[in-house]
């Protein structure tokens, strides 16, 4: 007797809704630990150290907040964490807003820049902590902290005091006892700050590992570029409370939208300069210090523009190149390791990098160079300062050729 | 979290409220019967006169022993200066033996009841043949202030940054011109602040005293000795003027700890 | 002829049980500027202290222009120091501040006044001449400190990681602003830092420190481009280390034959390769190339980082600007023979 319920029609609808279920369960689970900050605001007196922020973060992602000192980047996170209260806005972690929740009701837990330990307990006892405080069983306890500690490779150091372990190790115990509560998010703030250089380096490494096992959202604060590009699917780059911009490592450094960002982020030869001849989608730039080329439709002739090169971008030879015036003498090498970078001095006393990785195929110091690159690598952006008045009476095109 | 006005809020802050009533209307009593215009003490009050002022002034006993309050606090403030200070700065500087228990014992005059330092002092003064009066009440207060300003100045110092010091040798100066030019100036507003909070504990000061002073007197004793047959109200006078003084003694040494 | 300003000779020093410097001896050179770098721990500052007179060695002596340091104090030694959290006089300005030595030198109001005016438009703070210390940011207050040093004239600036508290940007402009005022003074800087990156931009020589001795003293491309320890080697920089033996001119990892142009000892048995040299090809070019598989990649705006392994699960980092790389490709790995450094493996 054929089997009346699993006709060909409801099979394959049963089919497509078990695969919508467990896709669906999927998308559940996944979505834990995104978070909406809308129109976020905070001051401090007249200070206005937050400025309507508003972002998405996805579930998962590693986010870094970046910018100097006052940019409003830990006050972000602290009141992500419920530790500042806010003027204004919400922020809402997997669709619920968060605000009126006290710091221990949000599925949020800190990383702070010195540890914040429990100088009394030892290693063991840190990290079950949060757990004992949610009355979970002794067993489960055991088994959580465990594994805590051997994702931050500190295994067999639970019966240690705090007050004998290192800066390194600190820090990776105080990972360890946020992340065994399981949060969908991490907040860490500067936690690698108060380490040794070379410690640090190797850190970033460890944590971006961390937060690839363990899928959760890690939100970064740091003033580091280098470890925000090192480590993140994504920066926010902030500035005195506002976002200057937001995108993956190498969008940010390749094309940043504003002289802030490009100066920020890397190394970069930066100059002042307008728009003089627009042909098709390739303009030639001029400013004090000579001419150069960029591929842009943006602008228009007689823009003022704030004009980017990054240092390994820069080429050279040792006549002049198309469309390019920029000669210069080299007056010095900067060596930091695998990069070294030649300082070329032009004609009108300012200096411009070119970095090569092990120095390779750099001019010798005292050479004569004509500087030139792919016009593609130009980094043209609206100059907010907008008037040069002497400028142009002091450009001569003609005396460049000739020095 | 969002600012709101919870009712655990509005119910602590009744609380505070409450307490604080508790405390003071008694004094506030005082003094809006300080202008009382009757002799007894009557609510709602007739009249509103300065009189019990001028009464208050013209009582020589009482005066008298203004003076020597005042004599004896200056006095013994300023001892308790003279030696609080270099001492916190010396509990800062240096780890000696018995560095901490000197730290716990130095509040120890503030802690035990002041009758049981006045019967001590006795003793002691007596043994060493100082007599009951004005050298040994002086003595007495300075032991106990010196509690007050040298932990006010050693908390401070330790609030200072601790390079300062070295980076002030380094520069050239000596112990001595550190000590003038670097510490000092520093903990001005610890000084000041406990000076004047222990200006106004002696000023208020009697088993110790009482214990001390043989044949005078001093204010707060005078004015209880006044108080024993009745309230008078001149004494609602006086204890207004002690008040008001004591009042911006505290105000004054508050406003300087708060601006470190 | 470069005169010898400082010298430690066999300095000892132990805090209880604890030795913190065995046995060492240096000597800075007048004019120059002089790193002191290592991780934390390793006797750095100890050894800063001892030239300020702040710390007293327990065995050795300290000679500054021949004189023997032992018996002067601190505040009368010809070096001034800049203090990591600058120390600063909060309750001066910043004129004042820098005032201070001066004034207990007893020195003459007008030439305190000429000299103080001098040393702020060096560091370019004439316009926070009255502000105090409170007002100012940690990049100003750094420049208070060392104005503050310098306005004494001294023979010697020793520098305790002045920069660690400020922002990566900051940092690295301060970086070039000290080297470039060092030049112009000829003043003999003796500097203390963790950062190796520092320490290669800023110094004539590096001492790099490690527990108390001296791994190696020289000029910062040298010392990067042969180290003469497995510490330094790993310390400055990144570098990649293979276990083997070395043979004429090649050195063994297991079944591969790495060409190396001898530098370093002869009988070594670990090869330390930077990422920089190992060059990835894409098909195998050379007999002696490695194969590898790309585990990551990471960008570093300037060049890329990448991470692969090698058949034996071996991880070896590469920085290239190739940008055909992913995850999971095969790729051969061959590495500069001359760039190559021949090391004896360090007792832990």
């Amino acid at each position: 007797m054929k089997n009346i319920f699993f006709t060909p029609k409801i099979c394959a609808t049963h089919k497509l809704l078990c695969a919508k279920y467990s896709a669906g369960m999927e998308n559940i689970m996944e979505k834990r630990g995104a978070i909406e900050i809308e129109n976020l605001d905070k001051a401090f007196g007249e200070n206005h150290v937050v400025n309507h922020i508003s972002l998405s973060i996805n579930a998962g992602e590693f986010i870094s907040f970046l910018g100097p000192s006052g940019c409003g980047k830990t006050t972000i996170l602290r009141m992500i964490a419920g530790f500042e209260t806010i003027d204004g806005g919400d922020i809402k972690i997997d669709g619920e807003s968060v605000i009126h929740l006290p710091p221990h009701k949000r599925q949020v837990n800190t990383v702070f820049q010195h540890y914040a330990l429990f100088p009394h307990l030892n290693v063991y006892d840190n990290v079950a902590y949060g757990l004992k405080a949610k009355n979970v069983s002794k067993a489960k306890i055991k088994e959580e902290v465990t594994k805590a500690l051997e994702l931050v490779q500190l295994d067999g150091f639970e019966k240690r005091m705090i007050s004998q372990m290192s800066g390194g190790q600190k820090q990776r115990v105080s990972i360890a006892r946020a992340i065994v509560n399981k949060p969908p998010v991490l907040l860490l703030d500067e936690p690698l700050t108060a380490l040794d250089m070379k410690l640090r380096k190797e850190m970033r490494y460890e944590l971006r590992n961390i937060q690839q096992k363990l899928g959760i959202t890690f939100i970064y604060v740091t003033h580091d570029q280098e470890e925000a590009m090192v480590m993140s699917d994504r920066i926010v780059v902030l500035n005195g409370g506002n976002i200057e911009q937001v995108g993956k490592p190498k969008e940010i450094y390749q094309s940043p939208r504003s002289a802030f960002v490009s100066d920020f982020i890397g190394e970069t030869n930066s100059f002042d300069g307008m728009i003089y001849q627009v042909q098709g989608d390739l303009a030639t730039l001029q400013c004090e210090s000579g001419q150069f080329m960029a591929k842009t439709t943006l602008f228009k002739e007689k823009e003022f523009v704030n004009i980017s090169i990054r240092p390994h971008q820069v080429k050279w030879k040792e006549e002049m190149q198309e469309g390019f015036h920029l000669k210069g003498v080299v007056k010095d090498y900067i060596f930091t390791g695998s990069f070294v970078n030649a300082v070329v001095e032009l004609v009108n006393g300012r200096e411009v990098r070119i970095a090569r990785l092990a120095g390779e195929g750099l001019p010798k110091v005292g050479q004569t160079v004509f500087l030139y690159w792919n016009p593609e690598d130009t980094v043209v952006m609206k100059n907010p300062a907008g008037d040069f008045g002497n400028m142009m009476e002091n450009m001569d095109l003609g005396e460049w050729v000739k020095k | 979290m969002v600012k709101k006005k919870h009712m655990s809020n509005i119910l602590i802050a009744l609380l505070a409220i409450l307490v604080l009533v508790f405390l003071y209307l008694p004094i506030v009593i005082v003094i809006v019967y300080a202008f009382n215009a009757d002799t007894v003490n009557c609510f709602p009050m007739n009249g509103f006169s300065l009189k019990w002022f001028q009464v208050m002034a013209e009582n020589k006993d009482l005066i008298l022993a203004l003076e020597h309050s005042l004599i004896i606090a200056v006095v013994s403030t300023l001892i308790a200066c003279i030696l609080g200070v270099p001492g916190a700065y010396a509990m800062y500087c240096y780890n000696f033996p018995g560095k901490e228990l000197l730290n716990r014992i130095v509040m120890l005059p503030l802690i035990l009841p002041g009758i049981l330092t006045g019967i001590a002092m006795l003793t002691f003064f007596k043994a060493l043949g100082v007599t009951q009066g004005m050298t040994a009440v002086i003595l007495g207060h300075s032991t106990f202030l010196i509690a007050t300003v040298l932990p006010q100045v050693y908390a401070r110092l330790r609030r200072m940054d601790h390079n300062i010091i070295e980076a002030a040798q380094d520069l050239g100066a000596t112990g001595f011109q550190t000590f003038v030019h670097i510490i000092l100036p520093n903990v001005k507003t610890a000084i000041i602040s406990s000076a004047l909070l222990s200006f106004t504990l002696s000023m208020d000061e009697i088993p110790v005293t009482y214990f001390l002073n043989g044949v005078f007197s001093t204010l707060p004793i005078q004015i209880w000795g006044m108080t024993r047959n009745g309230i008078t109200p001149e004494v609602n006078a006086i204890s207004s003027i002690i008040f008001a003084v004591s009042l911006v003694a505290i105000l004054i040494s508050n406003m300087l700890n708060k601006e470190d | 002829m470069e005169k010898t300003l400082i010298q430690l000779e066999h300095i000892h020093k132990s805090y209880g049980k604890q030795t913190i410097i065995e046995d060492l001896s240096l000597e800075v050179r007048d004019g120059e500027f002089l790193t002191l770098l290592g991780p934390s721990g390793c006797g750095k500052t100890t050894l800063l202290r001892m030239i300020n007179g702040f710390e007293t060695p327990d065995k050795g002596e300290v000679l500054l222009d021949g004189v023997n340091q032992v018996a002067i104090q601190p505040n009368k030694r010809e070096v001034n120091t800049v203090f990591q959290s600058y120390a600063l006089f909060p309750h001066l300005t910043v004129r004042e501040n820098i005032e201070f030595s001066l004034k207990m030198k007893k020195v003459d109001k007008n030439e305190i006044k000429e000299r103080v005016d001098e040393v702020l438009e060096l560091t370019n703070l004439e316009a926070l001449a009255s502000r105090k210390p409170g007002k100012l940011s940690g990049g100003q207050q750094q420049r208070v400190a060392i104005a503050r040093s310098l306005v004494n004239k001294p023979k010697v600036l020793l520098l305790d990681e002045p920069l660690g508290a400020l922002d990566l940007k900051l940092r690295k402009q301060m970086q070039i602003e000290l080297k470039k005022m060092q030049r112009r003074l000829g003043i003999t800087y003796v500097y203390v830092t963790h950062d190796q990156e520092e320490a290669l931009t800023i110094s004539d020589r590096i001492v790099v420190l490690n527990k108390g001795n001296i791994e190696q003293i020289g000029e910062p491309f040298e010392i990067y481009h042969s180290p003469k320890t497995e510490f330094v080697a790993s310390f400055l920089g990144e570098s990649n280390f293979f276990e083997g033996k070395y043979e004429n001119g090649v050195f063994h990892y297991g079944d591969a034959k790495i060409p190396v142009e001898a530098n370093g000892t002869k009988d070594a048995n670990l090869l330390s390769v930077r990422p920089e040299y190992i060059n990835i090809n894409l098909g195998k070019t050379e007999e002696n190339a490695l194969e590898a598989m790309v585990t990551e990649v990471t960008y570093l705006g300037q060049t890329n980082r990448i991470e692969l392994k090698l058949k034996d699960g071996k991880k070896v980092y590469a920085l290239s600007e190739i940008e055909e790389l992913e995850k999971g490709k095969k790729v051969f790995l061959t590495f500069h023979s001359k760039e190559c450094t021949l090391l004896k493996k360090q007792e832990q």
